[in-house]
């Protein structure tokens, strides 16, 4: 069987019937089922190749765009997006009646191209972004094969030669076309997306604790401004109210105050998966909402609708921070009949100032000999907070977090608790996070008249942690992180690159003149690898190496003045130039090209000569 | 900077023209553009730059595919006035890359690979006789893409002499009674013995396969028939006779019979001159 290299694929149907098939893939899964249907049967009529199939093809394939008008349905029929699907639709019944025909027209010709820019209306991820790459590449190729009339791997490498010439333009082109948007625009549809589980605004803390340990991805953050000081809690919702087995958020007020001695800020940009609750997380305390949302009183910001797409945003926050007022009544309520055992202990703390009552409640659970673990005990949920510190011992943050806030309360503490994420060290590249639902955290807040509220993340307090739990909530390997990475920065650089992240690389590019002096070394360096792409790689190997070995000689020769006159033959132009060391080099030359087999060590000789010559 | 400067000029004698395709990568570039700009669509925003990029690449490229090719004319057969000639040449690539879809005076030739040369012919119709130069061909090719034309002239400056057009009276028909004085090679009037260094359509074939040679002989030989075109004797206008001429010549010549030439004063033997030099005489009349 020949090599796939040396096939020469010149018939210009063919190389269409490629091009289609590779263009309309994208289109096969975003048209619904009856056009599904149709591209089958389209693809097994063009097998067959029969030209009488092509009337009854055109039938079923307005009938199939008939159906689908009825899947779109008569309301939805004017939008944009049902009218690309119905164009799409029209265009491939025509393409397939058409190759049915046998006749290739200009119009056919184009049809890969015209799929490629209506299904661009639908796919806007990064695996479009490199199908279509892959498609521009394949499509260029396909042209040069015909233009060629060679072998796929010739024309393959033309292509390529042509591409890195022409990758610095691109990229130049694309950083600096003006832009004018500044948010993507998906014409009201785009790609499906998995919801990612959140919080409801419940924590539940009996059998129905809330345990993700899922790896899926729930937002990625990457510092813009700033260094991070402390672990970066990522704040969702805000719970006061409790009842035995569950915390609950209730009325959210949005009038914050602003924060106090604000200092080491970050600014940072969120990528959030959907999640089909109102929650827009934030660092630890954000000090504004972004837009079409509000800040609460407690500093955690709701947007107007529910996030039921991917969600980019970019926020500040302060690290340090003084957060004053806000402290409703519910923030101090607890159940006077329950724990009992935690009341006795805070009576001879009531007398003492807030500060040496907190002192004492966090040396109370950090001598209570916690464990953090994945699989705790029953608890009782009557007395939850005496279960937890006194008897079992055992639980995740969920219990921490609620046997800590109920404990502030009883130690006349206001409290609340709160949930959001963690975004630990380990999951960190540069300053890029990725942020999992096992990440999921919940911890609690305590109000002291002179700091205001404070975070205690009693977690921390654990004396232990069981291996198992420790495992399940270890961090991905760095090789996913970086992936992660890429993949963000590639959507943060090409797929979001907007007006706002234009300005900022043209202010980055004024202010800075290393980073000027950087951007422009990497375009001449792209620039010279082209070129050296295009001048290195030869559309043909040097099969014939006696030939090409006197190519190299021709040219020694031509630099000497010694120019072959290409109508006399290669023997007599070296037998005639007067140098002795050509003469020599003819005779060794005529006995190589004639002989039956290649004498290799003749050969290397050879190869000396001309090396010397 | 030799290299460059040689482009330079190159350049200058380039041409380059758009085609079809070429409209039709405006109108994708322009429908690309909306579809991008208001709403800041970069995959889209991609292939704009992608197709404009190539676009303008293969500018260069298809610039180098045709800038080493050069061609030089080789001997051609006889060439006539009105009557197609087959005028050969050879091109010449590079020494180091192919050069792909080309186009000789719009006759496709393919591709020229490295250190390769073609030998092809072209064929032409002169309609005057005598003097005819080919000063350059024609060259273009629409590789990479196929929206631009690249093309370029070679220079062969090579001159041709066109011959008359034979036309006319059949010369057996004109000379028979001459023709038929001096007979014809098949009746011979005696056989002989066969002497080395005798013309081989004298030999008796017969004779040698019943294995004694023998030679035909002739009362009158094909050698003594000499018959004479003279001009001036011709009917018709300077061209037709010369035409008339160029016929005799050339179908005295395939038949082996001697004639002479007379224009004018100057007479010229096939004994004594090649055929084509007498028929370059009456191309240059």
């Amino acid at each position: 069987m020949r090599s796939w290299k040396n096939w020469h694929f010149t018939d210009q149907k063919t190389l269409l019937l490629i091009a289609l098939g590779v263009t309309s893939l994208p289109v096969f899964f975003l048209l619904h089922l009856p056009m599904q249907v149709f591209m089958l049967l389209a693809a097994a009529a063009l097998i067959v190749d029969k030209k009488k199939l092509q009337m009854p093809v055109l039938g079923i394939g307005l009938l199939c765009v008939g159906l689908l008008a009825g899947f779109i349905g008569v309301e939805n029929i004017t939008t944009l997006k049902a009218f690309v699907q119905i164009i799409l639709s029209l265009l491939l019944v025509a393409a397939a009646a058409q190759l049915l025909s046998g006749k290739i027209n200009f119009y056919l010709l184009i049809t890969p191209f015209l799929l490629i820019a209506l299904w661009l209306f639908f796919h806007t991820s990064i695996v479009a972004l490199f199908y279509t790459v892959f498609e521009l590449f394949l499509l260029a190729a396909l042209i040069l094969l015909y233009q060629m009339r060679t072998t796929p791997a010739a024309a393959v490498k033309v292509t390529l030669k042509i591409f890195m010439l022409s990758v610095p333009l691109i990229v130049v082109l694309f950083l600096f076309f003006p832009r004018i948007s500044f948010e993507r625009g998906d014409f009201g549809f785009s790609d499906s997306q998995s919801a990612v589980a959140g919080h409801d605004g419940t924590m539940y803390t009996g059998s129905r604790a809330l345990n993700v340990l899922s790896q899926r991805k729930v937002m990625e953050l990457e510092i813009t401004q700033g260094s991070v000081k402390t672990p970066l809690y990522l704040r969702g919702s805000v719970m006061y109210e409790k009842n035995a087995t569950s915390w609950r958020e209730e009325e959210v007020a949005f009038t914050p105050k602003p924060l106090e001695k604000t200092q080491d800020l970050l600014a940072y940009d969120i990528i959030l998966q959907p999640h089909f609750q109102e929650y827009i997380y934030s660092v630890d305390y954000p000090l504004d909402a972004i837009e079409k949302a509000k800040r609460s009183s407690a500093y955690t910001i709701y947007a107007q609708e529910k996030v039921v797409e991917q969600k980019r945003y970019s926020l500040r926050s302060a690290q340090e921070f003084q957060a004053f007022g806000n402290v409703p009544q519910k923030a101090k309520a607890f159940d006077k009949e329950a724990n009992q055992k935690l009341q006795e202990a805070a009576k001879k703390y009531l007398d003492q100032s807030p500060q040496e009552r907190f002192e004492a409640l966090k040396t109370l659970f950090g001598r209570a000999g916690l464990q953090y673990t994945l699989n705790p005990p029953d608890f009782d949920n009557n007395d939850f907070a005496d279960s937890f510190l006194f008897e079992r011992k055992k639980g995740y943050c969920v219990h921490f977090a609620s046997a800590f806030a109920t404990a502030a309360r009883i130690f006349d503490l206001p409290s609340r608790v709160v949930t959001g994420y963690l975004a630990k060290e380990e999951a960190k590249i540069e300053d890029y996070y990725v942020i999992r639902q096992k990440d999921a955290h919940a911890w609690s807040e305590v109000y002291l008249p002179k700091r205001g509220w404070v975070r205690v993340d009693a977690t921390t307090m654990a004396a232990s942690s069981d291996e198992q739990s420790a495992q399940a909530l270890s961090q991905n390997s760095r090789s996913y992180l970086w992936l992660n990475y890429i993949k963000y920065k590639l959507q943060k650089w090409v797929l979001y690159y907007n007006y706002l992240t234009q300005n900022s690389f043209f202010e980055a590019l004024r202010s800075d003149q290393g980073f000027l002096m950087r951007f422009v070394g990497s375009i001449l360096g792209l620039g010279v690898v082209g070129v050296l792409f295009f001048i290195l790689i030869k559309g043909r190997g040097c099969k014939d190496k006696l030939q090409c070995l006197m190519q190299k000689l021709l040219k020694k020769a031509a630099k000497k003045g010694q120019h072959w006159d290409k109508r006399q033959s290669l023997h007599t132009f070296l037998q005639q130039s007067g140098d002795k060391n050509l003469r020599e080099i003819a005779d060794e030359y005529v006995k190589l090209r004639y002989s039956k087999e290649v004498d290799k060590d003749a050969l290397r000789r050879l190869k000396r000569r001309v090396n010397a010559y | 900077m030799r290299y460059v400067k040689r482009f330079i000029e190159f350049n200058r004698s380039l041409k380059s023209k758009p085609t079809k395709y070429f409209l039709f990568i405006i109108a994708v570039f322009f429908g690309l553009f909306l579809q991008a700009y208001m709403h800041n669509y970069n995959i889209v925003y991609i292939v704009l730059f992608v197709l404009f990029a190539l676009a303008g690449t293969s500018c260069l490229v298809g610039r180098l595919n045709i800038l080493p090719v050069r061609a030089e004319a080789l001997a051609s057969k006889a060439v006539f006035a009105g009557r197609d000639a087959k005028l050969y040449f050879t091109l010449f690539g590079s020494s180091s890359s192919d050069s792909y879809d080309l186009y000789l005076e719009k006759r496709r030739i393919g591709t020229l690979r490295a250190m390769e040369q073609k030998t092809l012919f072209l064929t032409k119709r002169f309609e005057k006789r005598g003097k005819a130069r080919i000063r350059r061909l024609w060259l273009q090719s629409y590789f990479p893409f196929g929206h631009i034309r690249f093309g370029k002239y070679l220079q062969v400056d090579t001159e041709y002499i066109v011959y008359p057009k034979p036309a006319g009276r059949d010369l057996k028909k004109e000379f028979y009674r001459q023709l038929a004085r001096y007979g014809q090679l098949e009746s011979f009037d005696d056989l002989k013995p066969y002497e080395q260094g005798e013309k081989l359509s004298t030999v008796h074939w017969p004779s040698v396969a019943k294995g004694e040679p023998m030679s035909k002989r002739f009362t009158y030989s094909k050698d003594d028939i000499k018959l004479i075109f003279d001009f001036q004797t011709i009917p018709g206008s300077v061209e037709q006779r010369l035409s008339q001429i160029c016929l005799w010549v050339l179908q005295a010549s395939s038949a082996h019979i001697a004639y002479e030439v007379r224009l004018k004063t100057r007479h010229y033997s096939s004994k004594k001159e090649d055929t084509y030099a007498i028929l370059e005489k009456l191309a240059l009349y």
